[in-house]
């Protein structure tokens, strides 16, 4: 399981092969004529103290103690006296963030250029399990610990202290290559290929036994994703055309997850030995892309885009359950021959008819077409446990959107205008519960640029969206739910389909009052008001205001800060039910009703400064950065507690999520001799997070649950961190 | 008379570097097969124009040739010696570029074998009012005629050309690819010119160490600023602010740039994205989402923003809202959806909802209805 490691020792050969490299390459280098520098090579160590046991901290990067090659560059003109070039890059050269790149080609006609990279994913550095890998996605509990938790269920919190550590990670290979043949100015060919691994496990959460016990479950990864392209351009001065040809095929290579249920070693009704899921189908799409612009007179301007695109997948199916005895019946298929089309078309008109106007014009249709059978499954079983005679259907959902918009400017004056726009927007839907509803944007910008050192843009948008009608979709209900489901309340409407009433504004003012000072500061804010809900997301609203400022104190000292907050709030109303028992109806009053607040807030503040000096041969970096989030989520009952009926007992406003993330850096830079400079670099980073729903994770939850009391997690917790790094390097050009 | 002897030789290298005069230096480099700079233009341009041009070409040389002997300095190109002369360090720097190998090494058509004055216009009038200042300026008079700087296409804030105008001159060869639906764009409409993101006399200095965000491995140094992301920072700096939150795709980390998602430069999509659809930018890097799916999530297949912040949020995994109620926007029934739950549940604690309901983003197992299988 610990695959990060091992290939990390593999790996350690890797800076003896790229320092000979160098090497090598210099000779080649000097011999050209003498001209601007050919490229570089910076080769350090790194030193890290502190905590840094935290996924946070490595997340997507690889900062690892002892030697490093930050960085490799290497470029050639004019090969063998002809216009050939070679470019060669690298970074971060043998970590598991290492990236890279070779360009060759001759000069306006043609270039291939490969990219390999890879990109490191963790997910939690606290995880443990009992459970361990006996295959591709099969994960089983050793025999010992599954007697003793069958014989005693409450040994669990004992067998658990034999848990193992796991790497719950993942690491991204991408391999492409590009090649890029202009025949002329005319002409452009171009073929592309990118082959992904993905490998590694991320944290997948699981149920057996109907849903009493939630088992989480490294998720074994095992992605294989190819890409490819081709395609042709051709342009001159009265337009362009552009076809190109891709596919995309995503092969999953380990699309079953089977684990071993720790309470139970023989299938029966109402649970199972072993549960299984299937996870990501493989799946492939193939899409043409046909794109156009023509010139129609000097000062007009038409452009066409057309793609159908189809997606494929046609995954076997697994059988309805792992359990032997749950006695279900006959698929309806042996898998989903799904298809989905989408045809996406954007024709735009841009015209300038005079000098002062401009005026452009787009229709947009974008369809989204499924055809995959629809598929009656007449029977249901809940987590590998037993039947449920409940049918369900899967139902093929489709849309289809439409904009029809025009914007026109008028050039008041060199750098201030006035635009003006309205968007129509269609969107038919199948299957859900608005068939239809249409958008009216309409929408006022204005630029003013006064003087030189002063610009402003301001932006006004208002939205309304009218669905045509209301209905629930009643193709899963009851199918879906049940005879105890209870119908959800008039007005209960989802948000991304319900009327809503949208603004939004923007503002930018950029001040570049001095050679010396420039200053930027924005405002922004979006409001969604769903009026017609009662029930569901009444309505929402961010506001976000920046300020970057930088001042040059003197020739070689300059001066920068940056601060940004940004507020959400979202209020949404709910209902708690109890179904039909015995002769009682279902309870669904309003007394039962309740709401929600969500209040985030969030601070980003940075300052630095930059300077250089012994004519030019220092020069001095060092920054400050911190991200601080808040975030409240506050619950009230509607209700009167006193009534009879009252359901709303179990509420509470959540703890207050937060984290902070503070960055201090400092470089020292200095020119050691013509073409040689040194380094030094600190950099602190502090990460605190205060998050109620992961901070107290461990494998046995009974302390905050007691009827997770035969659950198993991982304890895939993201701690908070601090660490101190410092590298030195020194960076050879030549 | 310096000046005057100088100005000479300027006008005999403007009509060496005229398009006139191809056929003649095309014999020349008969001669020589292999020479670096202004030759090598005109030998480059010569075997890359097609047999139509080449016809075209034959018949100016012609009268080029008779032309030689009356004025050689009628073409209003000068070359782009004659803009090195006085401008050095812009040349020097210029000819570092990728853009600059093109015009001077392997020009593709007669625009790009103009060099400098491909994107600055001729540039005669321009160097005659330099000279007129300079010669009076030497005799110690005060010049009176109109700044050369008049008669020469400038870029940039100070530039007399509208933001439309300085593009419509880098559209003269760039109006492809990612650019051809830079007309009517979002940036367009704005009154932004490529100089506003990009600088095309000087490759970009190289990124610090010490930059707070790194960017992939790139060929590209046209950027106006260290690194693209810089750039879009420019206007848009609350993405700065969102991309160090502790939930957010690795762009700090370099991996990515803004560039990765959106076309800046134009797109026929929304919100200027590389792909049709918000779901299909997804679906470049995380094709497994793409299904179909036996059992589909409609607000998942129909906009992933649906619960996502895909520049940054301080919930996990980018989500807008923290499951349960994340999930509880729109499933609301009997049972435990329907309930506010505590935050020491197991409804709550970890992932929420999808500590059961983990195949939130579609399953494909006969059972899946529910997400679980």
């Amino acid at each position: 399981m610990n695959l990060r490691r091992t290939t990390i020792l593999g790996r350690r050969f890797q800076p003896a092969l790229l320092l000979p490299f160098a090497l090598l390459l210099g000779p080649v280098l000097h011999a050209q004529e003498k001209g601007p520098e050919r490229g570089n090579i910076e080769i350090g160590v790194r030193a890290l103290a502190g905590d840094r046991n935290s996924s946070q901290f490595d997340e997507y990067r690889d900062l690892r103690p002892g030697l490093v090659i930050q960085g490799f560059q290497a470029s050639l003109d004019h090969l063998f006296q002809k216009n050939y070039f070679l470019t060669f890059q690298t970074r971060n050269s043998w970590q598991n963030d290492r990236a890279f790149r070779a360009t060759f080609g001759d000069t306006g006609k043609y270039h291939f250029v490969l990219d390999w990279n890879s990109t490191p994913h963790d997910f939690t550095n606290t995880a443990v399990s009992l459970f361990t890998p006996a295959g591709a996605g099969v994960f089983t509990i050793p025999a010992a610990v599954r007697a003793n938790l069958i014989a005693n269920p409450a040994s669990l919190p004992v067998m658990l202290l034999g848990a193992t550590p796991l790497d719950v990670a993942l690491k991204r290979k991408l391999g492409s290559g590009t090649f890029e043949y202009t025949p002329n100015g005319a002409w452009t060919l171009l073929l592309q290929y990118a082959h992904e691994n993905q490998n590694g496990h991320r944290p997948f959460g699981a149920i057996v036994n109907g849903s009493t016990n939630m088992l989480e479950l490294p998720e074994p990864i095992d992605y294989r994703v190819h890409q490819a392209k081709a395609g042709v351009e051709y342009g001159n001065r009265r337009g362009g055309f552009q076809a190109d040809y891709t596919a995309s095929v995503f092969n999953n290579e380990a699309s079953t997850l089977v684990f071993d249920n720790p309470f139970r070693d023989t299938d029966a009704l109402g649970g199972s030995a072993r549960g299984r899921m299937a996870l990501y189908p493989d799946n492939n799409a193939q899409s043409l892309n046909f794109a156009g612009a023509v010139n129609l007179s000097e000062s007009t301007r038409f452009m066409a885009a057309v793609s159908p695109q189809w997606m494929r997948q046609n995954d076997p199916f697994l059988p309805y359950t792992i359990n032997s005895l749950a006695g279900v019946p006959n698929l309806p298929a042996t898998s989903l021959n799904a298809t989905k089309t989408r045809l996406s078309m954007n024709y735009t008109l841009a015209s300038h008819p005079l000098p002062t106007l401009s005026v452009t014009a787009h229709y947009r249709d974008y369809d989204y077409t499924n055809d995959t059978p629809s598929l009656l499954f007449p029977s249901y079983v809940q987590a590998d446990s037993s039947i449920t005679n409940l049918a369900r259907q899967s139902l093929p959902y489709s849309f289809n959107h439409q904009n029809l918009g025009v914007e026109a400017t008028w050039l008041l004056h060199k750098g201030d205008a006035l635009t003006l726009g309205y968007d129509f927007e269609n969107l038919d839907r199948t299957h859900r519960d608005v068939a239809k509803s249409q958008e009216h944007i309409g929408s006022v910008t204005l630029d003013l640029n006064p003087k030189k050192w002063i610009l402003f843009r301001g932006s006004f948008k208002h939205a309304q969206r009218e669905p045509q009608a209301y209905v629930f979709n009643q193709e899963l209900n009851p199918m879906g739910q049940g005879a105890s489901a209870v119908p959800l309340p008039d007005g209960w409407r989802m948000f991304d389909e319900a009327a809503r009433t949208r603004n939004k504004a923007d503002a930018l003012l950029e001040i570049d009052a001095t050679d010396r000072l420039s200053l930027t500061a924005s405002y922004g804010a979006l409001q969604d008001r769903f009026g017609d809900t009662i029930y569901g997301v009444l309505g929402s609203r961010g506001v976000d205001t920046t300020i970057d400022a930088s001042y040059l104190l003197g020739p070689n000292i300059s001066l920068f800060g940056n601060y940004a907050y940004e507020r959400y709030k979202s209020d949404q109303r709910s209902r708690q039910y109890a179904g039909p028992t015995g002769s009682a109806p279902a309870n669904s009053t309003p007394n039962n009703d309740w709401e929600s607040y969500i209040r985030d807030g969030i601070h980003t503040i940075g300052a630095g400064i930059g300077a250089s000096g012994l004519r030019r041969k220092l020069t001095v970096d060092s920054f400050y950065s911190l991200s601080m989030a808040k975030g409240n989520i506050a619950t009230r009952t509607l209700g009167n507690r006193l009534l009879s009926g009252f359901l709303v007992t179990a509420i509470q406003d959540y703890p207050e999520t937060g984290n902070r993330f503070h960055t201090v850096t400092g470089a020292v830079r200095y020119q050691l001799a013509n073409n040689v400079f040194s380094r030094v670099e600190y950099r602190f980073e502090r990460y605190d997070r205060a998050d109620f729903q992961i901070a107290g994770m461990s494998p046995y939850m009974v302390p905050f649950d007691s009827r997770a009391n035969t659950s198993i997690f991982l304890g895939a917790d993201v701690p908070g961190y601090h660490v101190h790094i410092l590298s030195v390097s020194l960076d050879y050009r030549f | 008379m310096v000046f005057g002897q100088m100005y000479d030789i300027r006008t005999v290298y403007s009509a060496i570097c005229s398009p006139l005069y191809l056929a003649r230096r095309q014999r020349r480099a008969e001669e020589k097969p292999f020479c670096a700079g202004r030759d090598q233009v005109a030998s480059n341009v010569q075997t890359r124009l097609p047999m139509k041009g080449l016809l075209l070409l034959a018949g100016l040389s012609g009268l080029a040739l008779s032309a030689w002997g009356q004025r050689a300095d009628e073409s209003p190109y000068l070359g782009s010696n004659t803009c090195e002369e006085c401008h050095k360090q812009g040349y020097r720097r210029f000819s570092a570029t990728k853009m600059a190998r093109v015009f001077f090494d392997a020009p593709r058509n007669e625009l790009e074998a103009r060099g400098c004055e491909a994107c600055h216009g001729a540039g005669r009038e321009h160097v005659e009012k330099a000279r007129e200042h300079d010669r009076a300026r030497a005799q110690g008079v005060a010049y009176m005629g109109p700044p050369s700087g008049q008669f020469i296409l400038r870029f940039g804030k100070d530039s007399p050309q509208s933001a439309r105008e300085q593009t419509a001159q880098c559209l003269q060869c760039h109006e492809r690819g990612q650019r051809l639906f830079w007309k009517g764009s979002a940036h367009e409409s704005r009154g932004l010119s490529c100089l506003t993101c990009h600088q095309v006399h000087q490759n970009r200095p190289a990124a610090v160490a010490a930059a707070a965000f790194k960017e992939p491995l790139t060929g590209n140094l046209t950027f106006s600023k260290r690194t693209q992301m810089e750039v879009c920072f420019g206007c848009h700096p609350m993405r700065r602010a969102q991309l160090q939150r502790s939930s957010h795709m690795p762009l700090r980390e370099g991996e990515m740039t803004c560039a990765s998602c959106h076309n800046p430069h134009g797109s026929p999509n929304p919100k200027l994205l590389v792909a049709a659809s918000v779901n299909e930018t997804c679906y470049k890097c995380h094709p497994e989402r793409r299904g179909p799916f036996l059992w589909e999530h409609p607000p998942v297949m129909e906009n992933c923003l649906n619960c996502h912040e895909a520049h940054g949020t301080m919930r996990p995994q980018l989500l807008k809202s923290n499951p349960p109620r994340l999930c509880q926007e729109c499933h609301d029934s009997t049972g435990h959806p329907g309930q506010p739950q505590l935050a020491a549940t197991r409804y709550v604690f970890n992932r929420g909802c999808t500590n059961c309901h983990s195949q939130i983003h579609g399953s494909n197992h006969p059972s899946g209805s529910r997400f679980q299988r």
